[in-house]
């Protein structure tokens, strides 16, 4: 008996181990391009991770099958080289550090500015180009010459909240409810920037949470009682879902404008329809499962044969970030100053965007407001399109609403 | 401000049923068991396998959960007790941080990165009492807990079993002179610790999302409030679970969501300056 336990505790060790610090090269080749990757594929944001995985991989499998990436001295096949965030700042400074070990050309960081920027001092000291779908805003703001973003951040897409909420909504009194992280902290800013320099008004309420709260009837009720007839959200998916769910609960009975992700496919799935339907969402773009185009309809059901679920943005964004990476090797060369050379230079059109850098080297320029209907679908209002060159929403003209 | 009481008052059941489990265990073998919160996890992902997937009838389903949570907390005993239990304290007590780690990877390998739903237990539709909107979920909570609290008193007061759990916590070698299996009793401790976090888990399913980490939401809170009632003292860890959940919410509404569990944290500490024994319990130092 003893013995078994003892093994069992072995084994658990191993398992805790392997789970904790993983380092795994996917595919490994002869003469290969190497491709970091670090996302958060344990604790409760494994639900990003996963899909933006799942992206790099179905674009790298795409490339490979193709022969790899054309070159000077023939086709090299990409490997990629992966490590756990574990949604941790201090594990994703590990991680980039391990996958840095191993030599990339180049690495793809994940969604959460919370983690993405501990890790780019390390970027900027190893000089290898860094790409994200980030909308943090901080994380282009700190002059680091080998950072992209292919999200269009919250300096676009809080000031755009703010102004649908007020001109399109004609809503007067405007409350924010934001996680008390860096994700949050970043659309709070940025929804106030816009409140005030545009509108010239203060919030009615800011009402913030942790990323484990799981009661929100405090925040709610504080917000009905101070008056608001509208209500910003920028918090993460399970929180998002949680909060339709008291707010109906508790007949809050206000409209939202909701950050993307409550209004990606993951937490739709997590509510009930009544939950959520009628509410308005800022997000990247129509998640690829409500999106009619044929091209993506095939690329939605490759995706779902490859990895038995359905992708989002997420996925779709970072399908797109590994295929412009590719491109720009094969026009630049496998070298880091290359790829960054060719960041910098490249519009390429994407499956789901097109991606040019500006000064600041934010990539990606557009992005939609949707509404909810009552079967949980994304349903277009309006598209953002902002011009290639403004690295954020100040002036009035650096984007535009435009109707479907 | 009753809303907020009705919310915090659920939301403290809860607190205080991990916590009732987690004093359970540190009675009887001196050890706090930091995986708590992750049984109360695996009460609910086993929550949702029997009710959603393999769809058993509520009842049965949330039975087979509590049933099978506890089994879980047997082998959780064998792995992380047994072995250890003439080792210090300390030992014990990281070996159970370090199998709440890996119960939570486990979780995610065998139900995955999504997040699970489950409708109330009676339905979607909210109790209307002057002007409170009573959802029938929180309302369900606080009824079982009160069933669980009376199971309790009833089992520890009135059986010989429950005597025999209270003589081994009190002083195993008496216990073990007696002719009481004090092995058996503290593995049936283990059993029925997990089986109080297994009842939060499934109660919980409806009104959090269950996810591999939802157990650290809940096991601070709940250690603060055994801290607050004090160690050694079942009814203490209760309401000091129920009294950080009012807290919590009360705090929330009228002080600072920002600073809610900053205002936890001061409570926990004003409490170990000025009254380390808790308000119905023991003095803490010597345990941990």
């Amino acid at each position: 008996m003893l013995r078994t336990i003892r093994r069992a505790c072995v084994t658990s060790c191993a398992v805790l181990v392997v789970g904790v610090v993983s380092v795994l090269p996917v595919q490994a080749a002869e003469e290969t391009i190497k491709i970091g990757l670090t996302v958060s594929l344990t604790t409760d944001f494994a639900l990003a991770g996963i899909q933006e995985k799942a992206g790099v991989e179905k674009a790298l499998e795409e490339i490979n099958a193709a022969g790899g990436i054309p070159g000077k001295g023939g086709n090299r096949k990409i490997e990629l080289v992966l490590a756990d965030n574990a949604a941790s700042p201090s594990t994703a400074v590990n991680a980039i550090n391990r996958v840095l070990a191993s030599e990339p050309v180049a690495v793809i960081l994940n969604i959460r500015g919370t983690q993405v920027l501990p890790q780019l001092p390390i970027i900027a000291r190893a000089g290898i180009p860094a790409m994200t779908i980030t909308g943090t805003r901080k994380v282009t703001q700190q002059g680091n010459p080998w950072v992209f973003r292919f999200y269009p951040h919250d300096g676009y897409g809080k000031p755009a909240a703010v102004k649908f909420a007020v001109e399109t909504l004609k809503k007067k009194k405007l409350a924010i409810l934001h996680g008390a992280e860096e994700f949050g902290m970043s659309g709070r800013d940025n929804m106030l920037r816009a409140m005030r320099e545009w509108y010239k008004m203060e919030p009615v309420a800011v009402e913030s949470l942790q990323p484990f709260d799981k009661d929100f009837a405090a925040q709610l009720l504080n917000i009905k009682k101070k008056g608001a007839d509208v209500i910003l959200t920028q918090t993460f998916q399970a929180p998002s879902a949680l909060i339709q769910k008291q707010a109906r609960q508790l007949n809050i009975g206000l409209p939202f404008v909701l950050v993307s992700q409550a209004v990606v496919l993951s937490a739709l799935n997590l509510m009930d329809p009544a939950d959520i339907a009628g509410q308005y969402g800022e997000t990247v773009l129509l998640d690829p499962a409500f999106n009619p185009d044929p091209k993506v309809q095939a690329w939605v059901k490759e995706m779902e044969g490859r990895f038995k679920f359905l992708p989002d943005y997420q996925a779709a964004l970072d399908y797109d970030v590994m295929k412009t990476l590719a491109k720009v090797i094969e026009l630049h060369g496998p070298t880091p100053q290359g790829i960054q050379k060719g960041l910098r230079e490249i519009k390429y059109q994407g499956l789901f965007s097109t991606y040019q850098a500006d000064r600041e080297q934010n990539m990606n320029h557009q992005f939609v407001i949707v509404k909810i209907d009552d079967k949980k679908r994304q349903v277009v209002e309006v598209f953002v399109k902002c011009r290639e060159d403004a690295p954020e929403w100040n002036a009035p003209d650096d984007c535009r609403f435009v109707k479907p | 401000m009753e809303q907020l009481l009705l919310n915090g008052i659920s939301m403290g059941c809860i607190y205080g049923l991990v916590g009732l489990g987690f004093i359970l265990i540190h009675e009887a073998v001196g050890v706090s068991n930091f995986a708590q919160g992750d049984f109360v996890m695996c009460g609910a992902y086993l929550g949702v396998t029997t009710a959603l997937i393999l769809k058993l009838p509520l009842p049965l389903a949330v039975l087979v959960a509590v049933l099978a949570t506890g089994i879980v907390g047997y082998l959780f005993h064998l792995i992380a007790y047994v072995p250890l239990r003439v080792r210090p304290p300390i030992t014990v007590l990281i070996t159970t941080i370090g199998l709440g780690i890996a119960m939570r990877n486990a979780a995610l390998v065998i139900w995955g990165p999504w997040p699970r739903a489950q409708p109330p237990f009676l339905g979607t539709q909210e109790l209307h009492v002057a002007g409170l909107v009573l959802p029938s979920q929180s309302l369900l909570i606080i009824a079982v807990t009160l069933l669980v609290l009376l199971g309790q008193y009833l089992l520890f007061s009135g059986t010989r079993l429950g005597r025999m759990l209270r003589a081994t916590a009190m002083d195993q070698e008496v216990a073990r002179l007696m002719g009481i299996p004090v092995r058996r009793t503290i593995a049936l401790t283990f059993v029925l610790s997990a089986v109080l976090a297994g009842v939060a888990g499934v109660m919980l399913v409806p009104v959090f999302l269950v996810s591999s980490e939802m157990g650290l939401a809940i096991i601070f809170k709940a250690w603060v409030g055994v801290v607050i009632g004090g160690f050694g003292s079942i009814p203490g860890a209760f309401l000091g679970g129920l009294a950080v959940g009012v807290l919590e919410i009360l705090s929330a509404a009228y002080i600072s969501s920002a600073y809610k569990d900053a205002i936890v944290l001061l409570i926990l500490m004003l409490t170990l300056l000025f009254r380390p024994q808790g308000f119905f319990g023991e003095v803490v130092a010597e345990k941990i």
